[in-house]
């Protein structure tokens, strides 16, 4: 059995494993503890989530061998998956900066977008948000696509205009004034 | 002079659409994103005004449109209510709402009404 620490909590060891033996002993009890691969906790600015999703501890399980599931133990004390690139995710999970853009970003959309907003976990802590936007023929929609880091800055911002055939006419970089025609 | 202050200024250039406002446009995609000061108004008078500067030839419906696409979205900008934000959307997107005509011009001036 192996335990890493990583990243700040290396620094930060005192605080963690209190929490981190009171798991570890549940999951001993119900013969469920392997190895631990890497134990992580959010940086003090709480940014967002991490690839590996730093503001939980990643417990992969072991049994006869093979990897059964793996459990995340989310700093909210959540039980859940490990989150990875790629994958939509709960505005609860992700950091208050990225939170404070998710709210500007959505205090901007169009009215007809805001129901459809999605947050999805990237690599190192980015996550990106995007709203659609239907147009008055049907299939015809505009999508905004923000990206922003763990630190809750953007850092791209574009629009995909399709049209009624569902073909990209516009890709637009918000952040930059230039404009793709397909 | 702040850059929230330069910032500020050029919006308020922009939003004017008075001679050279590509000009301000530029300058504005020199400032970061992010925003989080006080935005700067866009009001039912200041689109009233361009549709009627559109409709009275001032204004092209291309101008209407680089106008209107450097304005939407913006976290600097802030539409004073439903009617302003529908119509920046319509104007930046007339592939989506349609293009820009005298009739929809109208249609537009009426709903802000």
């Amino acid at each position: 059995m192996t335990l890493s620490l990583s990243g700040p909590v290396a620094r930060d060891r005192a605080a963690a494993p209190a929490d981190t033996r009171a798991l570890k002993k549940a999951l001993n009890r119900m013969g469920l503890y392997g190895p631990v691969c890497a134990m992580t906790s959010p940086p003090p600015d709480e940014p967002g989530l991490d690839a590996v999703y730093p503001e939980a501890i990643l417990i992969p399980v072991l049994r006869a061998g093979s990897v059964l599931s793996t459990a995340t133990r989310a700093a909210s004390g959540v039980i859940g998956r490990v989150i990875r690139s790629g994958q939509e995710i709960n505005r609860d999970n992700i950091g208050r900066a990225q939170r404070d853009n998710l709210r500007r970003f959505e205090n901007k959309i169009p009215a007809n977008s805001r129901n459809s907003v999605v947050i999805t976990a990237e690599k190192n802590g980015t996550i990106t948000i995007t709203a659609t936007s239907p147009g008055k023929s049907p299939v015809s929609r505009a999508v905004y696509k923000k990206t922003v880091d763990r630190n809750g800055k953007t850092i791209s911002y574009r629009k995909i205009t399709y049209d009624k055939n569902g073909r990209v006419i516009h890709s637009k970089d918000k952040m930059i004034k230039m404009e793709i025609q397909q | 002079m702040s850059d929230t202050h330069n910032r500020q200024l050029l919006l308020s250039q922009v939003m004017r659409a008075d001679m050279g406002f590509q000009q301000a446009i530029k300058k504005l995609y020199e400032f970061d994103w992010d925003y989080e000061d006080a935005p700067v108004l866009l009001s039912v008078a200041v689109i009233k005004s361009i549709l009627q500067r559109f409709l009275s030839g001032d204004l092209s419906d291309r101008d209407v449109y680089v106008w209107a696409d450097a304005l939407e979205l913006r976290e600097d900008v802030q539409e004073e209510n439903e009617s302003v934000s529908y119509a920046l959307h319509a104007l930046a997107n007339p592939d989506l709402e349609g293009a820009l005509t005298p009739l929809f011009a109208k249609q537009i001036l009426e709903k802000l009404a």
